[in-house]
C-alpha cells in the first residue's frame, strides 16, 4: 500500500449472486482520500438515475477513513452512504455514520471499508476477519433486536469481535431504522438500517489483527499527543464535565467513549451500568446514552417536559436503540408532533392506546409498534413522521413547524429543535446549511452555531468568552469579525456555511469526530483560537493526515479536495434527482416563523426574512460557483475540480 | 520501583493507550503488538486492563533461562535483552497478569518498558485510568 493508514482493500459484496471480491482502495486516492469523500465516487460512477432506496442494485457503502482506527484522537467512525430510505420528498444519495468500534476492526480485519449491492435471497450476515469474507445464514438472528443479534454472534466467534446491526425496525424497511454497534453507536438517519433489512443483510460482524502502516510515525505520533493534549470537551464547551454523583450512586454512572480514540470528557457521552427495569421488575439494565437520548426522560419546565424519569426514559432509550429506531427523529420529531395533535384535539389514541407521554407502555407500545409495522397509525409513522402524516391526513401543518426539510427533524435551527438554545442571526448559516443538503446537515455542523452559542457568555457565564473576543476568534476561520457577530444580521453569513460545508466532508472522510473538529476556540491559549505546538487548529486534521498517509498535502489540498466532493454531491443530485434551486429554498417558510430563544442584544424574536436569506443563498452560491438561478455548479467550476466528464454527464453546462 | 497504576474503573475503552503502545513498539498500528491491552466489556461497560506490575519480584524473571530479563535502573522497568532472549516463552507463561505477549517465533516477547520512562499511555489516557509512577530511585 502506498500511503499509510489504509488498510488497502474495500471488500464488494453482491448479495443476490453471492460474489465477494476485492478491490485496491489505491483506485480512489488520494483524491477521494476516504469515507463520504470515496463514497461520493462510488456513487457518481455505480448509482444511476432512477435507484431507489429498497432496489437491489443500489449500493450500501460502507467506509471508513484514513484516520479511522488510528492514534489519531476522535477517530474512531465509520461512514454510511447510499440512497437514503428516509429521504423526503424522494429518496436520494445522502449519507451517515456512527462511532463506536467497529471502523477501526474492519481496518484490522484488512478492509477500507465495503460496499454491498444485491438482495440476499434470505437473511445473512457477513462475517469478516483477516481479509476473509464469508456470508453466513442469519435465519436464527432475524426478528432479534440490535443487542441481541450482537451478542448472539460475539458468542458464537468471540467477544473481541465487533457487529454492526439492524433490528426490527430495519428487517421490516422502516423507514427511520438505524444500524448500529454496541449500545449507542448507530448510524442513526437516513434510514440506512432499512436498506440493510432490504437486502437481507442483518448484520456486519468483523474482527482482524492485520497492521496499519504509519508514514512518519514519529511526526504522527507527535501530532497525535499535541492534538489530545489541546482537546478539551465538544463544541462550545469550555468547561470540563463532571459525573452526577447521584447517578455515580444510584446507576453506575461513568465515562464511556462514544467513539474510539475519544480524549475528553464531554457533557454527553455517559455509561450507566445498573439502572433497574420499570419495565421488568426486577431486571437491571445496562447501556449508554449519547447526545439526544438524554431527552427520553423528559426536562422540567421545558416543551419536552414528560415525566417518564431517568429510569423509564434509560429503559425507553434502550429499547429504541435495541429494535433499531432513530433516536432525533422520535425525539425532537415524532413525539413533539404526536404532541401537538393531542393538544389540538385531533389525536387522544394511537391504535387503542391512549397518548400518555408520562407512561412508558405508551413509548414502549409505540416503539415496538413502529419497529414492527403493527396497527393503521403505527405502521404509517413506520414510514416516518413526515410521510405518516400524509398517508394518514393528520397533522401536516404541524410537520411544517418540527421538520425544516428533507423529512428530517429540526436541529440547532432555532425554530422546531427546542431542546437546542440557538438564536438570530446564528441559525441563519443553520438555514443555508439545511437549504443546500439532502439531510439534517448539523450532524457534522455543530462547528458554527453550538460552539459560539456555547462559547458565549450566555451559555458559560465564568469560562465563555465574550463577544469581542469570540468575533476575534472566528474572524481567523471566517475572515471577518462578522460572521459571528450577534448583531450582524445577515451579513456574512453565507461564508461561514461555505467553510464548514468542507470541513463536514474532511471530518466524515478522515474520519473524526464532529463535535471536536474543527479546532476553533480553546480555553488553553492566551488569545482563545485553538493551537498545538507548530499548528493552528483548523489544520489539525491535515497534519494527522499528511504524517500518517504520507499524502503530501497542503491545508489548502486537503480544502479543495473537500470541496471537490461537495462539487461532486451536488452534481449527482443534479443527474440524478434534478436538484435545483427551487428545492433549496422549499426551507423558506420553516424559517419564517418566529424563533424560539431571544437574542439578548436584539430583545425581540425574530423570523426569517426571505428576501434577505435569498441574497445570502446568492453569495453562497457565488462561492460554491453554482449558478444563481438553477442552483447547479457550473462548467468553470467542475472544471476547477477536474470534474469536466461529470459536468456534461450532469448536464450542468449553462445554455446561452 | 516505577510503574503504571490503572484504574480500571476509569477506563472508558477509547484505546488510546492501546494506540499510542503499538505506535511506539512497531511504528505502526497492530493489535499484536500492544504491551497494554483492553478487554473491552461492552454491554457492561465494566473493561478491565492488562498491563505490566513491573514487579519487585517479577515471575518473568524467575523464569528466564539465560537471565535475559533485567531492571533499567534509570527508568526503572524489567526489560528484555534481545541480544540474550532465546525466544523460549517461558516468562510469557509465567507471567501472572498474562502482561508478556507473543510476537511470532521469531520476536522477543513483547513488554512494558514504560517507553523508556516516558510511559505514553498514561500520558495518552485522559479519563485517569492509566496514571506513571515515575522512578524514585
Amino acid at each position: 500500500m502506498k500511503y499509510g493508514g489504509y488498510a488497502g482493500k474495500l471488500l464488494r459484496v453482491n448479495l443476490t449472486t453471492g460474489t465477494i471480491h476485492h478491490q485496491d482502495t489505491m483506485d480512489y486516492l488520494p483524491d477521494w482520500y476516504g469515507g463520504r469523500a470515496m463514497a461520493a465516487r462510488i456513487a457518481w460512477d455505480e448509482i444511476p438515475p432512477g435507484t431507489c432506496a429498497f432496489d437491489p442494485d443500489s449500493p450500501l457503502i460502507i467506509l471508513t477513513g484514513p484516520l479511522t482506527g488510528t492514534a489519531a484522537p476522535f477517530s474512531g467512525r465509520t461512514t454510511v452512504s447510499g440512497i437514503s430510505a428516509q429521504g423526503h420528498p424522494v429518496e436520494w444519495y445522502s449519507r451517515s455514520s456512527f462511532g463506536g468500534h467497529w471502523g477501526a476492526e474492519l481496518k484490522h480485519a484488512g478492509f477500507d471499508g465495503l460496499i454491498v449491492t444485491g438482495r440476499a435471497p434470505d437473511p445473512v450476515f457477513l462475517k469478516i476477519e483477516n481479509r476473509i469474507c464469508i456470508i453466513e445464514n442469519a435465519e436464527n438472528l432475524w426478528g432479534m433486536g440490535i443487542y441481541e443479534s450482537q451478542k448472539d454472534i460475539m458468542a458464537q466467534y468471540g467477544k473481541d469481535w465487533r457487529v454492526f446491526s439492524i433490528g426490527p425496525a430495519g428487517e421490516n424497511k422502516v423507514r427511520i431504522a438505524i444500524a448500529a454497534t454496541e449500545t449507542e453507536s448507530a448510524s442513526g438517519q437516513g434510514g440506512y438500517g432499512a436498506v440493510m433489512g432490504s437486502k437481507n443483510l442483518k448484520a456486519i460482524a468483523v474482527h482482524g489483527s492485520l497492521p496499519l502502516d504509519v508514514a512518519d510515525p514519529q511526526r504522527f505520533a507527535e501530532v497525535c499527543r499535541l492534538i489530545r493534549n489541546e482537546a478539551h470537551g465538544s463544541h462550545g464547551w469550555p468547561h470540563t464535565a463532571k459525573l452526577d454523583p447521584e447517578k455515580v450512586r444510584r446507576f453506575g454512572q461513568r465515562y464511556q467513549a462514544c467513539t474510539q480514540g475519544c480524549a475528553v470528557r464531554c457533557y454527553d457521552a455517559r455509561f450507566y451500568t445498573t439502572v433497574p427495569s420499570v419495565l421488568q421488575r426486577g431486571k437491571k439494565l445496562a447501556g449508554q446514552v449519547d447526545c439526544i437520548a438524554g431527552l427520553f426522560p423528559g426536562f422540567k419546565e421545558s416543551f419536552y417536559d414528560w415525566k417518564l424519569g431517568f429510569e423509564a426514559g434509560f429503559e425507553i432509550g434502550q429499547i429504541a436503540n435495541d429494535e433499531g429506531l432513530n433516536h432525533w427523529e422520535i425525539l425532537v420529531g415524532m413525539i413533539p408532533w404526536i404532541r401537538y395533535l393531542k393538544e389540538d384535539g385531533e389525536l387522544s389514541r394511537i391504535d387503542g392506546m391512549e397518548i400518555d407521554l408520562d407512561n412508558p407502555r405508551f413509548w414502549e407500545f409505540l416503539l415496538k409498534g413502529i419497529s414492527r409495522r403493527e396497527g393503521e397509525f403505527r405502521s404509517a409513522l413506520s414510514e416516518g413522521t413526515v410521510r405518516a402524516s400524509r398517508i394518514l391526513g393528520i397533522g401536516e401543518e404541524r410537520v411544517k413547524q418540527l421538520f425544516p426539510a428533507w423529512g428530517y427533524a429540526g436541529h440547532w435551527d432555532g425554530h422546531g429543535d427546542k431542546i437546542n438554545y440557538v438564536f438570530f442571526p446564528y441559525w441563519i448559516v443553520s438555514a443555508l446549511q439545511w437549504a443546500v443538503d439532502t439531510r439534517d446537515p448539523i450532524s457534522s455542523a455543530h462547528g458554527y452555531g453550538q460552539n459560539i452559542m456555547g462559547w458565549s457568555k450566555i451559555c458559560s457565564p465564568e469560562l465563555g468568552l465574550d463577544w469581542e473576543r469570540i468575533k476575534e476568534v472566528s474572524a481567523r476561520i471566517y475572515g471577518s469579525k462578522t460572521c459571528a457577530d450577534p448583531e450582524s444580521g445577515y451579513s456574512g453569513k453565507a461564508y461561514p456555511v461555505w467553510w464548514h460545508g468542507q470541513r463536514s466532508v474532511m471530518k466524515d472522510s478522515l474520519t473524526v469526530g464532529d463535535q471536536v473538529f474543527p479546532r476553533i476556540y480553546s480555553r488553553k491559549t492566551d488569545d482563545n483560537f485553538a493551537r498545538a505546538g507548530d499548528m493552528d487548529g483548523p489544520s489539525f486534521e491535515r497534519h494527522m493526515f499528511t504524517s500518517l498517509t504520507g499524502v503530501p498535502w497542503s491545508d489548502q489540498d486537503l480544502e479543495h479536495a473537500s470541496e471537490r466532493v461537495i462539487q461532486l454531491e451536488r452534481a449527482l443530485l443534479v443527474r440524478n434527482f434534478n436538484r435545483s434551486r427551487a428545492d433549496d429554498e422549499t426551507v423558506i417558510p420553516y424559517f419564517e416563523k418566529a424563533e424560539q430563544q431571544t437574542n439578548p442584544l436584539i430583545g425581540r424574536r425574530i423570523e426569517l426574512n426571505s428576501e434577505k436569506f435569498r441574497k445570502v443563498m446568492d453569495e453562497y452560491y457565488s462561492l460554491r460557483g453554482w449558478d444563481q438561478t438553477t442552483g447547479r455548479p457550473t462548467q468553470e467550476t467542475m472544471a476547477r475540480f477536474g470534474l469536466e466528464k461529470e459536468a456534461e454527464e450532469s448536464n450542468t453546462i449553462e445554455k446561452d | 520501583m516505577a510503574g503504571l497504576i490503572v484504574k480500571k474503573d476509569l477506563c472508558t475503552g477509547c484505546l488510546n493507550c492501546e494506540a499510542v503502545c503499538s505506535l511506539r513498539h512497531t511504528c505502526m498500528h497492530s493489535r499484536n503488538s500492544t504491551a497494554i491491552r483492553v478487554d473491552l466489556e461492552l454491554f457492561s461497560g465494566l473493561h478491565s486492563v492488562t498491563f505490566c506490575r513491573q514487579c519487585t519480584h517479577p515471575e518473568c524473571l524467575r523464569s528466564c533461562p539465560v537471565d535475559a530479563i533485567f531492571l533499567d535502573k534509570i527508568t526503572g522497568a524489567w526489560r528484555i535483552n534481545s541480544d540474550t532472549c532465546i525466544r523460549c516463552g517461558n516468562c510469557i507463561s509465567a507471567c501472572p497478569f498474562g502482561a508478556m505477549f507473543k510476537q511470532g517465533s521469531s520476536k522477543i516477547p513483547l513488554k512494558c518498558n514504560l517507553c523508556n520512562g516516558e510511559a505514553l499511555c498514561a500520558e495518552a489516557c485522559k479519563f485517569g485510568a492509566i496514571t506513571f509512577k515515575e522512578n524514585q530511585s
